[in-house]
């Protein structure tokens, strides 16, 4: 793989493309962006295999860079809309912003799309970091010492990670059914 | 009661998750943009070298030619200037005899 054999890659690719898009999906909340971003990340990984210096499983490696990968791409969306919204407040552009379609997860099962339908809404207002350890450990369901070796943290700081996600997202839902 | 135990599940709905499929051309797609992105890459770049060769050639050329030029027009001038040097200081010098 190192030497760019491209059977190597293609092996890579299908292999790892579930866990990619699966983590992907799961943080961007939209199928489109997540297969855009499944490529993005395999294309990335073309470039830097050589960087790759084999401490850690491909596996988190891959984690770790779709995550990463995701995450920018949530974050320039949220300035882009937070410039947008300056924009229209000055009359520049009085177009209304888009709002982020309710996602429902294609894995989820059917008397539990609409429960999960608001899990994800709810996830969404979550800390970056907060969300992606809640995520790793319920749709990925990695133990808490990958998700430590993904996010580059301590076991115990993803323990906290976990029962901090668990409180806000409580509070959020309790929020949602007080209206 | 009843929130509390919604929220219960709401909380539990992930519990069970599938995962969802990747597309299974994925590779294809992934070696398409890689491609791509070669291909756009091979073709800028012979132009940009191109284009810096023509600019230093241009450059160079345009200094030789300013340099060429500025020597010759400096000579000719040289030569214009002697004559009249020479009327002028025989002027002063005949008005001085006066």
């Amino acid at each position: 793989m190192k030497a760019g054999e491209s059977s190597a890659f293609k092996y890579l690719v299908d292999t790892y493309k579930g866990i990619v898009y699966n983590t992907a999906l799961s943080i961007l909340q939209n199928d489109e962006d997540a297969e855009d971003m499944a490529q993005e990340v395999f294309i990335q990984v073309f470039h830097s295999v050589k960087d790759f210096k084999g401490e850690s499983k491909i596996s988190t490696w891959l984690y770790r860079i779709t995550v990463t990968k995701s995450l920018d791409l949530l974050r320039s969306r949220k300035r882009k809309k937070r410039f947008a919204f300056v924009k229209s407040l000055f009359g520049e552009n009085n177009e209304p912003l888009a709002e982020q379609a309710s996602f429902v997860h294609p894995g989820v099962q059917l008397e539990n799309k609409e429960r999960a339908r608001i899990l994800f809404s709810a996830i969404d207002k979550l800390p970056e970091n907060q969300k992606t350890a809640f995520l790793l450990n319920k749709t990925e369901g990695l133990s808490y010492q990958e998700i430590a070796e993904v996010l580059h943290v301590s076991v115990s700081s993803v323990e906290s990670l976990l029962f901090r996600a668990k409180g806000n997202l409580q509070k959020y839902l309790e929020g949602y059914y007080k209206k | 009661m009843e929130n509390k135990n919604e929220i219960e599940k709401i909380l539990a709905s992930l519990d069970s998750i599938q995962k969802a499929e990747a597309n299974p051309f994925l590779y294809e797609k992934v070696m398409i943009r890689l491609e791509g992105k070669e291909a756009r890459v091979v073709s800028i770049v012979p132009i940009k070298i191109w284009q810096a060769a023509a600019c230093f050639a241009v450059l160079i050329a345009l200094n030789i030619f300013v340099w060429t030029r500025t020597d010759s027009v400096g000579k000719t001038q040289n030569e214009n200037k002697n004559p009249l040097a020479q009327e002028y200081f025989s002027y002063i010098n005949n008005t001085i005899q006066f």
